[in-house]
């Protein structure tokens, strides 16, 4: 469509500490050695941003519009971080929760746990 | 009082590996076969050959371009790697006909699987050669419990009463109840099953680390995955919530924690991608 292919052709050159989820790549990503990673059309995700990093990728061209990435989820209200460490308190119960890694886990899980909304847990 | 390889000697159709394990090993450990050998192995089982080459052309290798074949894949993830993941999807098959008793299977599966991506990935951010061999560890780290459900469910249902009712870690209740826990009963089929001592001491030792003795790190390693995978929830083998912490176990892999939340995030997209491929609710 050629109104899609204008956006491309607007891609913008972004460095990859600035590329984040949903995004769109305008141009074909390649490694240093040429060779193809993901082709135009690419909406990023967490997965493809971690492969561009660990294959070496420095800049990225991303659609100038339409390629914005959606609004980040709100961050998490004090209440549902308080309702998931509540939540949480039973699986971790066994643990000392000063040890640093224990707490880092609890963190995140809370995090995890907070931001997903409700209802999705089991186990 | 039983021993918990008396529970072993019962098990019909477990008691040994399935034949397609046993000859890869054969070829893998022959000086005078070549990796097209390996290969030829592997590519007998059809149903192997597609869930290795979907597993390696996985967000779990992260490679930018598509592996085709079993030998192209032999010759990015190594011969040795490629048996022991031959080996994971082997031992889901084996035990997928076992009948779901106190724990379903499939949530037993995937609380496995989650062990064994953290697993996999905690040996990795270590630099470890070997992560394939890790991630078998934490996948078959619970083996023992299936058995002990199965061969004996009414202790076993005591011993995850008493857990819900004391709060003790399930194991510890499962040593009240049998003298011996899933640990035991988890070495012993390996060791039935002739496989390398490293899994072994890893299953054995995964809720009591200090004691791996020969294979400290692959016990560690496995000790904090299973950490991961129950902070995660992600099925359960019968525990509800994180069993027990060994800190001395962190302290050995000398992993940054600030690591962890990053891990913990690539786990879960793993986790998914691991559970699709090894269909655990399907035979196969």
């Amino acid at each position: 469509m050629s109104a899609r292919r204008a956006a491309a052709h607007a891609g913008r050159l972004v460095p990859i500490e600035a590329v984040v989820e949903g995004m769109t790549t305008a141009e074909p990503v390649k490694d240093r050695a040429g060779r193809l990673l993901m082709p135009s059309g690419t909406v990023l995700e967490a997965s493809h941003l971690r492969a561009l990093s660990r294959w070496g990728v420095s800049t990225v061209t991303v659609e100038a519009n339409g390629g914005e990435p959606e609004p980040a989820a709100s961050a998490p209200t004090p209440e549902r971080l308080v309702e998931a460490e509540l939540a949480l308190k039973s699986v971790f119960r066994r643990m000392d929760m000063g040890h640093p890694l224990i707490h880092v886990i609890f963190r995140t899980c809370v995090l995890r746990e907070a931001s997903r909304g409700g209802g999705g847990r089991h186990g | 009082m039983a021993r918990a390889s008396d529970l072993i000697q019962g098990l019909k159709g477990l008691a040994t590996l399935p034949d397609i394990y046993l000859r890869l090993c054969d070829v893998v450990n022959n000086p005078h076969s070549s990796a097209a050998d390996v290969g030829r192995v592997i590519a007998d089982d059809p149903g192997l050959t597609a869930r290795l080459l979907k597993l390696v052309n996985s967000a779990m290798y992260g490679f930018p371009s598509r592996i085709e074949s079993v030998s192209e894949a032999i010759g990015i993830v190594g011969t040795a790697q490629l048996q022991d993941l031959a080996l994971a999807t082997s031992v889901i098959r084996a035990f997928a006909d076992m009948p779901g008793t106190l724990v379903s299977m499939e949530s037993f599966w995937r609380h496995s699987v989650a062990c064994a991506v953290s697993a996999r990935l905690l040996a990795g951010r270590r630099g470890e050669p070997n992560v394939e061999r890790h991630f078998v560890a934490g996948l078959l780290h619970d083996i023992g419990r299936p058995i002990l459900y199965l061969q004996r469910p009414d202790e076993s249902a005591r011993a995850l009463d008493r857990s819900r009712r004391s709060g003790e870690p399930l194991y510890r209740e499962e040593h009240q109840v049998f003298g011996f826990d899933h640990t035991h009963v988890g070495g012993a089929l390996l060791q039935a099953w002739r496989l390398p001592h490293t899994l072994f001491e890893a299953v054995l030792y995964h809720h009591t680390p200090h004691n791996a003795r020969r294979h400290p790190i692959e016990a560690a390693v496995v000790h904090v995955a299973d950490l991961l995978a129950n902070a995660l929830e992600l099925g359960s083998s019968g525990e509800h919530g994180l069993a027990h912490f060994e800190s001395a176990a962190w302290d050995r892999l000398h992993i940054p924690i600030a690591e962890i939340p990053e891990l913990m995030a690539e786990a879960e997209d793993h986790y998914d991608v691991a559970v699709g491929i090894l269909a655990l609710d399907q035979a196969a």
